[in-house]
């Protein structure tokens, strides 16, 4: 039984529709990636799995038990962190650590301790006082000193430093090493880039695309640049290749993954002197994705034109 | 003060004129017209000078009365109408300048917007001159509107540009005050909660005095006592307006506005941006059991509130319940007295009067802090509990607990704040008393009913609704109603009309009656509640 599963999850703002059938799994153990643009649907979806809010249709399961009906038993083996973090500006950052704990159902004390030395978190001070960062480091101090199997984050690391992302990333992978299940929403590529086992591409309220990073970059380019002896030619015949750029004997590009057999074989008759390959990153996964709404733009701009 | 310090005060001003577009435009006119309607309402109900005199004399002549109304200033319908309203007005007026001048300083700050201008070329002043600049601005148009209101209805043209001042001067006094509170707290909840509980203090203050002035049946004056000259709130009383137009006291007004700016800067260049001139202190690393539950937190975010309407609350019983006997004799050694209708003959009955009269305004605390809980949905701060193992019902429920047993609370301290009587006069009986206060509980929970059941079903109505409703019960109600002449069936709206009078046996009919309906829609609004999203 998948820890979480969405099937067809429809959301409506009045007439706007924020979610159009989303769709997804997150296996016990796993720890998903979860990315798309702001206003994507990406909060939306993690709010629907919290009961905050009601669905329009669908299915959204948490360890087999509908989100909405059963929020609160849910939540005893479940933490979270939003992505604005909000606390009480009275309230010190260790007094809301323990009151969220305790209102999920226990706290780790020992881990608590450990976590705000990790964090480099000041528990003494008022809520009001922290920094926007400082406010994110006691939900997530509370959140990873909880004894939870289902970890949600949402945007983590907007707040904090590189240092501190650091040691979040270092807690997401002890996460994993103890078997527990993530869901961590980002646009910061890079995190999900290290962290997560597979990966939800999420746009315009619907998964564009679902899979591990390995299966994902099948769909994608691969960045080369290489240098022969004679001077390199007929490179403009193929199709799938892009961002061409030849100079004499050297040459970089982008190549669609079906086509690369064929475009290597036709390069090496100028014979190899070095050769660069560099799987896409996210980044440029990231920007695939979203290339055909940019051409998009561009066509409407172009008929507005004409 | 250097010059520079105010740069930019122009700008800020426009630009918080800008944001205050319809706030100011609903207020300002709003004032206005309420006050054109009631004076309008008077004026068709008293239609001869013997009416003015029997309400005048009926009213003025009550010392508990004079507490909440100000002192009457001679036979004309001018003057009737300040006596009668005019201190509702100033409480509104004056709330008007200090929730205008936080909004604008302490609030800024709150949400950063500060910094973001402070970064420009402004001067560190400017924020602070533009916010009372504007709240001046917006007192002196509200006083022009109030005199032209008053004008309209007919009324002599000196009277009512005095009486247009001496409210909005109010409005500009604890625009002062609230200048300096912005600096002293360091929330703008903070800075609202210590201007208001200076306006409490000024307004109990001149309540006194009047109380302990004296009637004069002759001319129907009250000459005060002298702590009126001590409050904002006596002074606007002492320009008697209508009927001696003191003007020179408006010379009180402009040298306290003075100081009490010059004072907000003297603090403001003394503290950092984002500080409080009360620092915040630290608190403890851990979390005490105590906190740690739905009830705990609401019980630690709802205690402050409930704190300063229990000491406040005791302090005006104990004042009344501590002037019975005092007062009974300035009754004019009559055996019998009328409160709001109501015939009685004893001092005992007269105690328990006093607390029904006070008891309904409990009712401001129950909507404060109800709107304090509802207040954290839209701060975000439901969400991090409703993420745990807490449901929306035990969330809300925990919430409602807090403020029905504050209630409860707040009464109980209204009577035995009165039973300070019972200490001079020991014929008067305390349970009698604490029962004259507990009987406005079940009012005081349909409207708080009425509260939770708009939240739940239409949460953005919900502080709009929870006011409005207050509002009308207390005008319609035995408070305002019967002066007004209201049809009864209009006065029947109002849940304290059902409150049985003092005078009356206990019936147990509208009690249940009441406790039925407030649960009714108690259990609507949770239920809805339950089910609805977040609205944040």
């Amino acid at each position: 039984m998948p820890v979480i599963e969405v099937n067809n999850l429809v959301k409506f703002y009045g007439k706007f529709q924020a979610l159009d059938g989303v769709d997804m799994e997150v296996a016990k153990g796993e720890v998903l990636g979860f990315i798309g643009p702001n206003g994507a649907g990406k909060t939306t979806t993690i709010r629907i799995l919290l009961g905050l809010l009601r669905k329009n249709a669908g299915t959204t399961n948490i360890f087999g038990k509908d989100a909405w009906a059963h929020a609160a038993k849910l939540h005893r083996s479940m933490a979270y962190v939003p992505d604005v973090v909000n606390l009480w500006p009275t309230l010190t950052g260790g007094e809301v650590i323990d009151l969220l704990g305790k209102l999920r159902g226990g706290i780790n004390h020992k881990r608590r301790a450990e976590m705000l030395n990790k964090f480099e978190l000041d528990p003494t001070k008022k809520c009001g006082t922290y920094s926007r960062g400082n406010r994110q480091k006691v939900a997530l101090v509370s959140a990873l000193s909880s004894d939870a199997e289902l970890f949600i984050f949402d945007e983590p690391t907007a707040g904090l430093d590189p240092l501190m992302e650091a040691v979040f990333n270092k807690c997401i992978l002890e996460l994993k090493q103890m078997g527990k299940t993530v869901l961590l929403s980002s646009h910061t590529l890079s995190v999900v880039e290290k962290l997560c086992d597979r990966v939800s591409i999420i746009r315009q309220g619907k998964i564009v695309e679902s899979g591990t990073l390995d299966e994902l970059r099948h769909l994608t380019r691969t960045a080369i640049t290489l240098e022969t002896v004679k001077p390199i030619k007929g490179m403009e015949k193929f199709e799938g290749v892009h961002d061409l750029s030849v100079e004499g004997t050297s040459v970089r590009f982008q190549v669609e993954s079906d086509k690369l057999n064929s475009v290597l074989s036709h390069l090496a008759q100028f014979e190899f002197k070095s050769l660069v390959s560099r799987p896409p990153s996210l980044q440029e996964l990231f920007i695939h994705h979203y290339e055909d709404d940019l051409t998009g733009i561009d066509q409407r701009k172009k008929e507005r034109v004409s | 003060m250097k010059t520079s310090a105010f740069l930019g005060t122009g700008t800020l001003t426009m630009l918080a004129l800008k944001r205050d577009k319809i706030r100011l435009t609903l207020w300002i006119p709003g004032i206005a017209l309420l006050l054109g309607f009631m004076a309008a309402a008077f004026g068709e109900m008293l239609t001869s000078d013997q009416d003015i005199i029997y309400m005048a004399t009926a009213h003025g002549g009550n010392p508990v009365m004079r507490i909440f109304l100000g002192p009457i200033s001679g036979v004309s319908l001018g003057g009737f109408l300040m006596f009668r309203l005019s201190t509702m007005f100033a409480v509104i007026i004056a709330f008007f300048g200090i929730l205008t001048v936080t909004r604008h300083t302490r609030h800024n700050e709150e949400t950063g917007c500060e910094e973001l201008t402070g970064s420009t070329v402004v001067g560190r002043h400017a924020g602070l001159l533009a916010a009372i600049i504007l709240a001046t601005a917006g007192n002196i148009l509200l006083a022009v509107l109030l005199a032209l209101a008053f004008i309209i209805n007919g009324h002599p043209v000196d009277g009512s540009l005095a009486a247009g001042a001496a409210l909005g001067a109010v409005g500009i006094a604890f625009a002062g005050v609230a200048a300096i509170t912005a600096q002293l707290a360091e929330t703008t909840r903070g800075a609202n909660g210590l201007a208001g509980l200076a306006m409490g203090a000024a307004f109990l203050v001149s309540g006194v005095g009047n109380m302990l002035g004296d009637f004069n049946p002759a001319t129907i004056t009250i000459t005060s006592a002298w702590p009126v000259w001590l409050s904002p709130f006596g002074w606007y009383q002492q320009i008697h307006s209508f009927y001696q137009n003191n003007w020179w006291v408006m010379l009180l007004f402009a040298a306290f506005f003075v100081f009490t700016v010059q004072a907000a800067f003297a603090l403001n260049s003394r503290r950092d941006v984002g500080m409080g001139i009360i620092p915040a202190r630290k608190g403890p690393a851990v979390a005490s059991p105590g906190l740690l539950s739905p009830l705990g937190l609401a019980w630690r975010l709802q205690r402050n509130i409930l704190m300063v309407w229990a000491i406040a609350t005791v302090v005006f019983g104990a004042v009344l319940g501590g002037a019975t006997t005092e007062l009974a004799e300035r009754m004019g050694g009559m055996e019998r007295a009328e409160v709001l209708g109501d015939i009685f003959d004893m001092s005992e009955t007269f105690a328990m009067a006093m607390v029904a009269i006070l008891g309904p305004f409990v009712v401001f605390y129950t909507v404060q802090a109800f709107l304090r809980a509802v207040s954290e949905e839209a701060n975000g701060l439901t969400e991090p509990i409703l993420a745990t193992a807490v449901t929306r019902l035990k969330w809300f429920l925990s919430h409602i607990t807090c403020f029905v047993l504050g209630t409860l609370a707040i009464l109980l301290a209204l009577g035995l704040g009165a039973a300070v009587a019972s200490i001079i006069e020991p014929d008067i009986r305390v349970l009698k008393l604490l029962e004259a206060a507990m009987i406005q509980a079940p009012a005081i929970l349909v409207l708080a009913g009425l509260a939770i059941a708009i939240f739940g079903l239409a949460p953005r109505w919900s502080p709009t609704g929870a006011w409005a409703t207050l509002i009308v019960s207390i005008l319609v109600g035995p408070f305002f109603g019967p002066a007004l002449d209201l049809p009864l069936w209009v006065q029947n709206i109002s849940p304290f009309t059902h409150v049985p009078a003092v005078t009356e046996p206990v019936s147990a009919t509208p009690i249940i009656a009441m406790l039925l309906i407030a649960a009714a829609l108690t259990a609507i609004g949770l239920l809805a509640y339950s089910r609805r999203s977040m609205i944040t």
